[in-house]
């Protein structure tokens, strides 16, 4: 039940964020600075997220993870 | 060349993007396959790995959730969600121009259909046209369906795997090379190492934290840091 929640709450804020500026634009801008920092975002967001969780469902295949302390 | 022609048609423009997108098909094909491993792995039924592929269709989001999927509350990971697919702002504020004429139609589906993937030929293309009026919707979408039906054959290829792998193969490895080869040819300035590398270090520092409130206090701290150290010349 979980997974369809975030299925769907997920994928509602990914649309509309994909659709927001297409619908909104008129005259406005993203300012330079949320532009830079949002062009950060995925370096931010994917090395650090790296491996990980899962390998705890696995047993014995901890090997080659930095983030096992978690 | 000034004089006006007729504009190609729509089912030109979209077998023009649909090859237009040809060559990015084949690297988001094994991230397809990794991702619907890796969401039985994570104990997510075969039929919600497939509709989150058709639903949110973000890799990267979706590669997230499958770690995040036991241990995290609900709308934490919505919230990961979220920020993770932030970009997609950028994306939306930076193709609204090109399709402003268009049909309230054409700019829901083609929204939908905004990857990074998709996203990187469009712009491309539209910006290659000197009148953004002139940007066809066509090229759009054969490049975002392009996209998406190697999307959902990829996750459907993996899911199908993934019910099938012996349960003690490690993707750990697998899963650290993807993400390893997707971000770091994107590191391409001081401000982009920057954040990775301060996020990584967080990230690690903060592993204790719980809810995995360390990722995102990792990618906020990197982020802060990318903007700082990139602005300096």
């Amino acid at each position: 039940m979980k997974i369809w929640l975030i299925l769907l709450l997920g994928g509602l804020a990914t649309y509309l964020t994909r659709l927001s500026m297409i619908l909104l634009f008129t005259h406005w801008q993203i300012p330079p600075w949320l532009g830079r920092a949002l062009r950060l975002v995925p370096a931010a967001v994917f090395p650090p997220s790296s491996p990980k969780r899962f390998s705890s469902k696995m047993a014995g295949s901890t090997f080659l993870s930095i983030t096992n302390a978690s | 060349m000034a004089e006006p022609t007729a504009p190609p048609s729509l089912r030109a423009e979209f077998w023009r993007g649909v090859r237009a997108e040809f060559p990015l098909l084949i690297g988001v094909a094994p991230f397809g396959m990794i991702y619907g491993v890796l969401a039985l792995a994570a104990g997510i039924p075969a039929s919600a790995a497939q509709a989150m592929s058709a639903v949110v269709f973000a890799g990267s989001a979706q590669l997230i959730t499958t770690q995040l999927y036991t241990a995290t509350p609900l709308l934490l990971t919505v919230l990961t969600i979220f920020v993770v697919n932030l970009r997609h702002l950028l994306y939306s504020a930076s193709l609204a121009p090109y399709l402003q004429k268009l049909r309230p139609g054409w700019k829901f589906l083609l929204a939908y259909l905004l990857t990074d993937e998709a996203y990187a030929v469009v712009i491309a293309d539209y910006q290659r046209n000197e009148h953004p009026q002139a940007a066809s919707p066509g090229f759009f979408l054969g490049a975002g369906l392009a996209l998406w039906a190697t999307w959902q054959a990829s996750t459907a290829v993996g899911v199908f795997l993934g019910a099938n792998l012996p349960q003690n193969w490690s993707l750990d490895f697998t899963l650290a090379l993807t993400f390893i080869a997707i971000i770091v040819p994107t590191l391409k300035d001081r401000g982009l190492l920057a954040a990775a590398v301060v996020a990584s270090l967080v990230a690690i520092l903060s592993a204790g934290l719980p809810y995995k409130l360390g990722l995102l206090l990792a990618a906020l701290l990197g982020i802060l840091s990318g903007t700082w150290l990139g602005e300096e010349k």
